[in-house]
């Protein structure tokens, strides 16, 4: 197995900071808030910011797991780790990348289908979208890194707004009683909100390789994750201020509802459809996300399977995650599988990664000679 | 060269045969080793020149006896001022001959001796022969001799330099460039007096030979940058270059993209701007417009006139014209999703105002978009095409009356003349013609996925847009710097022009190698 090729183009450790943040908002602000006030009810915004805690945690491990392997990618260190075993996880984490894009087209199309396009087929939206996607991961790191880094600025300027204007509606007695949780639910929750910041992790593990000063790539990951973990957070604030926790339980996008229900101040009446916009980013932040693991699902692929050309490899991922999310046959299971890849993920984060951990520092003089050698 | 990641190839498959027996690949330099050698007999090379040139009415030749020996003077009329070869060549030969009957002249001699022309040249072949003939130069042969001497006499016909047409300015200075290119070089010499101003001559295209200049500063310029444009340059083979987008589409690095990565202009001060910031410009033979490069995607939106306005308000204009770039292309499109497919996101007071204009409309609103804009297209070609004074009345009558005839007969509501008229407008915002010509193309390429998606396609058409744009480079400078990636420095004059004393430094995107404006004054050596 090769490590990634010295022609390929690299980019700053800066652009750490938007890959890290696109992939953490892209789902995080859709399922986010609803997860988190459906399990923390009035507790739900602490619950966020120890989630957060938690998920800086994560993300230190990640790179710094990353950065013992700079040239080589998730794939490749965990094989190069542990031998032909590595195979196992190594496939396990393509897979679940494949099965979570499946789900998110999936259910990005159901979205689409119930707000905007009610008497369009859900394949032509999923196609639609997936082109879209194709596009972009075929134009490369470089290209997606500055396509980030701009949907940031883009998204600040629409969602930042739209939070400060959430207390004007707060119903202040929604936050009370402020600690109404059991024990197990304080233990519990802060994984559920981690859960919420699924897909964190995948844009130091997967791209790590692609980055030229690596050694500097963890603070502008930490403050990636810092501005997505506002927003989420945020988000959750608002909507739990806004219609508390019973209404949260029965909508099923509180952060959309609460776009539409949004009532803007006197000399901003003209922006009276707010929502539109926030669809648009809401339609952009799954599309980044999906260019994201496509990108990584990709190498996989390549690394894996043993493909040479990233355009065919790209080709087949797109195939496989068109035709997976054709196939999930009604809303209810895309709700399934998507707690379900969400409680993989953590298992994953939580579970692969700590204990690949303790094998690098048991291996850890053959792991350097590894290092060395690559 | 690791900052140039996609550097084009010339593979320019047109090569074609050089109509002069010459080794020259198109460039300038030692050419013509393997092509005809003059000879020593005066006639052998009378009759080579008249062979090659088959004799045409434009060339003439000129007997003359010069101490003794026999001599011609070939040159090709209409492009030679003929009084300049009576006073530099004729008349100082003559007066030579009288006073030195008994000399035997050596041709090295005679341009510091002899003749009174201020620049002469020695031609190596038919080829360059050619070449100086229809540049203006006479070609003197001297019988015993196996060179020829070009003298430059040229008087063919120029154009005066003129207020710039495409990019007029208020204040400032108005003076464009013309399509004589080593009048542009004296005019942006004017401007930058400076010592360091190099220019690297090319000669590109076997039959058209056409100069071209590689203009920089020195010590501002990167040198990484000089050498990948030169040898990009080396690398054209063709035939013909008439204008510099020949060259341009030949060494861009993204030919394919309806984005141009290279600023055309014909402003000798945006010329003397873009040398002073650290970029290099390209000046081709016979094209008033000068190529600026590398340049971003933000660069298109900076006026010249900027610089001599008052800040605020070339701030002001500067986003007037961010604006106006994203309705000229979105407009449309976003009329169509929004009236077509999601009329319940539009405010109600406007919507039922919208829906009232179209009461009768027999067509959706993608047709009733692409019937107006195809007329607006059409005009908009045939203005250009037209005699000026015809033209201009054809376009207002033209557009005041079929745009209020297709209203009045019910095709198109007036909501829609409003917005394709806005988006055509707004479209003529943008600092660049060029740049403009790529807007009007998006138009039509939003459109499609706007019409299968509605908002969604939308979206996703403005998505792929944008990372388009991200994918681009201009010789290696990423196109959407400095926003992405990040230049803190550059933002200032981005989308703000701060005031000129606050402009200490130089654009750190285009990797200059003096980062100060200001740099201290060189001992002159």
């Amino acid at each position: 197995m090769k490590p990634v090729k010295a022609g390929n183009k690299l980019i700053s450790s800066n652009e750490m900071m938007p890959l890290v943040y696109c992939a953490t908002v892209a789902y995080g602000i859709i399922v986010g808030p609803k997860m988190l006030v459906e399990f923390g009810r009035e507790a739900s915004p602490l619950l966020s910011a120890l989630g957060l805690g938690l998920a800086v945690g994560v993300i230190i491990l990640s790179v710094k797991m990353a950065q013992r392997f700079p040239h080589l990618t998730a794939f490749q260190w965990i094989i190069r780790l542990l031998g032909p075993l590595g195979y196992v996880p190594a496939v396990t984490l393509l897979l679940y990348l494949l099965a979570l894009q499946s789900v998110h087209a999936y259910n990005f199309a159901v979205l689409l289908q119930m707000l905007f396009l009610d008497r369009t087929p859900l394949p032509v939206i999923i196609v639609g979208g997936m082109a879209a996607a194709f596009y972009g991961v075929h134009l490369g790191i470089e290209a997606l890194s500055r396509f980030f880094r701009i949907i940031v600025y883009l998204e600040y300027l629409v969602l930042v707004p739209l939070l400060l204007l959430g207390p004007s509606s707060f119903t202040w007695t929604h936050f009370m009683p402020f600690y109404p949780l059991d024990t197990r639910t304080w233990l519990l929750g802060p994984l559920v909100a981690l859960g919420s910041y699924l897909g964190y992790a995948h844009a130091p593990l997967g791209l790590l390789p692609y980055v030229r000063d690596h050694e500097r790539a963890l603070r502008p990951s930490l403050v990636g994750l810092a501005l997505a973990g506002l927003i989420i957070t945020g988000a959750t604030t608002v909507t739990l201020g806004v219609f508390g926790p019973e209404t949260v339980r029965l909508t099923a996008y509180p952060t959309f509802e609460y776009s539409q229900v949004l009532r803007m101040p006197q000399p901003l009446m003209f922006l009276s459809r707010y929502s539109l916009f926030f669809g648009i980013v809401w339609v952009v932040a799954i599309m980044k996300l999906a260019m994201l693991d496509m990108f990584i699902s990709a190498i996989g692929v390549q690394q894996i399977v043993g493909v040479r050309n990233f355009k065919v490899a790209l080709a087949g991922v797109t195939l496989v995650v068109a035709v997976g999310a054709m196939l999930i046959p009604n809303p209810r299971v895309g709700e399934q599988l998507v707690v379900n890849v969400a409680l993989l993920g953590v298992a994953l984060s939580l579970g692969l990664l700590p204990l690949l951990g303790l094998l690098v520092v048991l291996l850890r003089r053959r792991a350097d000679k590894v290092a060395q050698s690559s | 060269m690791g900052l140039f990641g996609r550097r084009r190839k010339a593979a320019n498959k047109d090569k074609e045969e050089a109509p002069f027996p010459s080794g020259s690949s198109g460039q300038s330099g030692p050419s013509g080793q393997q092509g005809y050698q003059w000879h020593k007999s005066l006639q052998d090379n009378l009759q080579a020149i008249q062979d090659a040139f088959g004799s045409p009415e434009t060339i003439k030749l000129q007997h003359l006896e010069v101490s003794g020996r026999d001599a011609a003077v070939v040159f090709a009329s209409g492009l030679v001022d003929l009084e300049k070869i009576a006073v530099e060549i004729m008349q100082p030969l003559s007066t030579w001959s009288r006073t030195h009957r008994e000399a035997r002249p050596e041709l090295h001699d005679w341009p510091q001796g002899v003749l009174a022309a201020a620049q002469t040249s020695t031609v190596r072949d038919l080829s360059d022969a050619a070449l100086e003939l229809f540049n203006g130069s006479a070609l003197l042969l001297l019988d015993g001799e196996d060179r020829v001497l070009a003298v430059a006499v040229d008087g063919y016909a120029k154009r005066s330099p003129e207020p710039p047409r495409v990019d007029p300015v208020i204040r400032g200075a108005q003076e464009s460039m013309t399509e004589t290119l080593l009048d542009n070089l004296a005019m942006v010499r004017r401007t930058v007096p400076d010592r360091r101003l190099r220019t690297i001559t090319r000669r590109v295209g076997t039959r058209t030979r056409t100069r071209v200049e590689v203009v920089y500063l020195q010590d501002v310029a990167d040198p990484d940058l000089v050498t990948e444009v030169v040898h990009r340059i080396d690398a054209i083979e063709c035939g013909g270059i008439l204008e510099s987008r020949y060259v341009e589409e030949r060494i861009q690095d993204h030919p394919w993209s309806p984005f141009p990565t290279m600023l055309d202009t014909e402003r000798v001060d945006a010329v003397a701007q873009a040398l002073l910031q650290g970029q290099v410009v390209i000046m081709v033979d016979r094209t008033p417009q000068a190529l600026i490069l590398p340049v971003t995607f933000f660069e298109f939106f900076r006026s010249v006139s900027d610089y001599s306005t008052p800040v605020y308000f070339a701030t002001f204009a500067r986003w007037l014209r961010f604006i106006s770039f994203f309705l000229s292309f979105t407009l449309p499109s976003l009329y169509v999703a929004l009236v077509g497919y999601h009329p319940e996101v539009i405010p109600t007071k406007l919507a039922l105002s919208i829906l009232g204009t179209r009461q009768g409309i027999p067509f959706p609103a993608v047709f009733e978009v692409l019937i107006l804009d195809l007329m607006m297209e059409v005009l908009r070609e045939a203005t250009v095409r037209m005699p000026r004074n015809v033209g201009q009345t054809i376009g207002v009558v033209g557009g005041i009356v079929l745009g209020t005839a297709v209203v009045q007969a019910g095709i198109v509501s007036n909501t829609m003349l409003i917005i394709v008229s806005l988006s055509a407008v707004a479209s003529f915002a943008a600092a660049n013609f060029t740049f403009a010509q790529a807007i009007r193309i998006l138009k039509y390429v939003l459109l499609v996925p706007t019409v299968m998606l509605g908002l969604v396609g939308y979206v996703l058409g403005l998505t792929v847009i944008l990372l388009h744009l991200c994918s681009l480079d201009s010789f290696g400078v990423p196109y959407m710097s400095p926003l992405a990636p990040y230049r803190a420095g550059d933002i200032k004059d981005t989308f703000t022009r701060v005031p000129h004393f606050l402009m200490t430094r130089r654009p750190q995107t285009y990797h200059p190698s003096d980062m100060k404006r200001s740099a201290k004054r060189q001992k002159q050596t």
